[in-house]
């Protein structure tokens, strides 16, 4: 079934060339998949205008060449799009992602656990069996948010951010769970290493994930996270 | 094309780094687009040496950058110049200048504004990341090696040097500007605008801010007056260049080039690309008003500035 743009999005001014367009759907995973439909219907026809389109959650923000087109060319494109309604699967591929549980001296599992009243392995369990949607990247370079994390495991931010939590740390904070790229200040809880290289700007594509992607963790041994680091290792 | 040596680092002075036009349409991989704080005054360096636009050169904050130069090319200085001597005599800016293997460069501090622009015929070469090499020190992409890192003593900074006769250029007086300590910044209203209170929108009107020196190239926070942000529970959404943020503690943001690309706090609009580039050369304790202006208008001024450009052209002698 086809329906209008603006039935399903609002569009809002962001900036003097650039708008951002939210999705109307009612709920979060809908949103999402909406907003990459979006995008990805613009990235076919690619309208020569079109500068830069930043996916995250519910919305879009698609930024123009003003030079080549005025805001009523891109308004009138936009609300002139007829758009597939289906709330069903999109083309996102499904990726897994080992992570060695537990892993290194940075490690608040054990923590978690005692926070959240849960055993280690339920922990572990809750945070594994799901499948996860990659919401939005940014923040940094390959940092890809991923939602939504079971409720009792949800906890807020530390009160105290970590000044270095480490490359391929998985964390989680609120009803998200990450994987940091790389080493940077960070306040999430940390519940394991992931030995897979999130972001290589040298390679082509530089990282292994896309919003609206859908990402499994695989638990791993302390042995299996050092023999696949050293593989990723020489391959670089 | 050959590619040789032609500047040695000698002092970096306060932080002195690459630049370009940026990292364009990698925003997707949480990639900040970067590139000129001020890209007037860094286009007008490239133009005096006839650089194409979006030419790699150097970022000076401030001043205290020093070089002696290894091969023959010509260079111009534009954006806040400090005192600029090439072995010893004073150069003016906002012009080109012939230099010579041995000759000895040297910038003093900006009185007014704070980056200035060195280009080098032929432009600067280095490492590439997503089609630029535009220095982001925090995600550890472009610089000399890609690794982000800004200039350091004893580098080596390589063009590839086009053999061209010496054409003597310089900005004609209307095109360099004053850099003052107090101005408006007109911003046009978009994203969560509608949710702040009328009262809050009206005393954005009518207070001034200072320009805190919480300061860089990702962003400017402007204090002295506070903006109650509406209580609204928000989700990451991509932040466009210039966009106004307001954090809980009500002092609003201004995100530049280096911005990470998405965020969660609520935003007023953005502001005029031309005021935003003024903001990058604002010292810490200038005095800013922010002025709405509609999106209709934004698209005039725009326009007006692009005429305007294209009608001051460089001055041959």
């Amino acid at each position: 079934m086809q329906s209008t743009f603006s039935a399903q999005f609002d569009l809002q001014v962001a900036s003097e060339n650039a708008f951002i367009i939210y999705s109307k759907q009612d709920s979060l995973i809908a949103q999402n998949q909406a907003v990459i439909r979006l995008k990805e219907s613009l990235l076919q026809f690619a309208p020569p205008w079109l500068l830069d389109l930043v996916p995250a959650y519910a919305s879009l923000l698609l930024s123009y060449d003003l030079s080549l087109a005025d805001r009523f060319a891109v308004k009138h494109y936009l609300t002139s799009l007829s758009l597939a309604n289906e709330t069903g699967a999109n083309k996102g591929k499904l990726v897994e992602l080992p992570v060695c549980y537990g892993f290194g001296q940075d490690d608040d599992l054990i923590d978690v656990a005692r926070q959240t009243g849960l055993a280690v392995d339920d922990v572990i369990s809750l945070h594994s069996n799901a499948i996860y949607q990659v919401f939005a990247i940014g923040f940094a370079p390959g940092f890809a948010y991923l939602g939504e994390l079971a409720q009792r495991l949800t906890l807020p931010r530390r009160a105290t951010p970590r000044q270095k939590v480490p490359g391929g740390a998985v964390a989680i904070a609120e009803r998200q769970t990450a994987v940091y790229p790389a080493q940077s200040p960070g306040g999430w809880h940390i519940i394991g290493r992931c030995p897979l290289p999130l972001f290589r700007p040298q390679y082509s594509p530089p990282m292994p994930l896309d919003v609206g992607d859908k990402v499994k963790f695989a638990p791993i041994s302390e042995n299996r996270y050092y023999q696949l680091t050293q593989e990723y290792m020489h391959e670089a | 094309m050959k590619r040789d040596g032609v500047l040695q680092v000698l002092q970096p002075g306060l932080l002195s780094a690459l630049q370009d036009g940026g990292r364009k349409g990698a925003s997707h991989l949480g990639i900040a687009p970067c590139g000129y704080a001020d890209p007037y005054a860094a286009n007008w360096a490239n133009r005096l040496v006839e650089n194409p636009q979006g030419t790699a050169l150097i970022e000076v904050l401030v001043g205290g950058f020093s070089g002696v130069f290894t091969a023959s090319t010509s260079i111009a200085v534009c954006g806040a110049v400090g005192e600029l001597r090439i072995n010893d005599r004073v150069m003016s800016g906002w012009q080109s200048h012939r230099v010579v293997a041995g000759d000895r460069i040297e910038l003093g501090h900006a009185n007014n504004g704070l980056r200035a622009y060195l280009a080098l015929a032929g432009g600067l070469v280095a490492r590439s990341s997503f089609g630029s090499c535009a220095t982001n020190t925090r995600e550890k992409l472009g610089g000399l090696l890609g690794d982000g890192e800004p200039l350091k003593v004893g580098d080596q900074l390589v063009s590839s040097t086009v053999v061209q006769p010496f054409k003597q250029a310089k900005a004609p007086r209307r095109a360099i500007p004053q850099y003052p300590d107090a101005f408006t910044l007109r911003f046009v209203p978009g994203y969560q605008y509608a949710a702040f209170s009328s009262v809050e929108v009206a005393r954005l009107a009518s207070v001034d801010f200072s320009v805190s020196e919480r300061m860089d190239r990702m962003g400017i926070q402007l204090i002295g007056n506070q903006i109650l942000p509406p209580k609204l529970s928000m989700l990451s959404e991509g932040i466009s260049y210039g966009a106004i943020q307001v954090p809980p503690d009500g002092n609003p943001i201004v995100m530049l080039s280096d911005r990470q690309t998405i965020g969660g706090y609520p935003k007023l609009g953005s502001l005029l690309s031309i005021d935003a580039a003024k903001l990058a050369q604002a010292k810490s304790g200038s005095r800013v008003s922010l002025q709405e202006i509609s999106l209709e208008q934004a698209h005039n001024l725009i326009s007006l500035e692009q005429a305007k450009n294209k009608q001051l052209m460089p001055i041959c002698y």
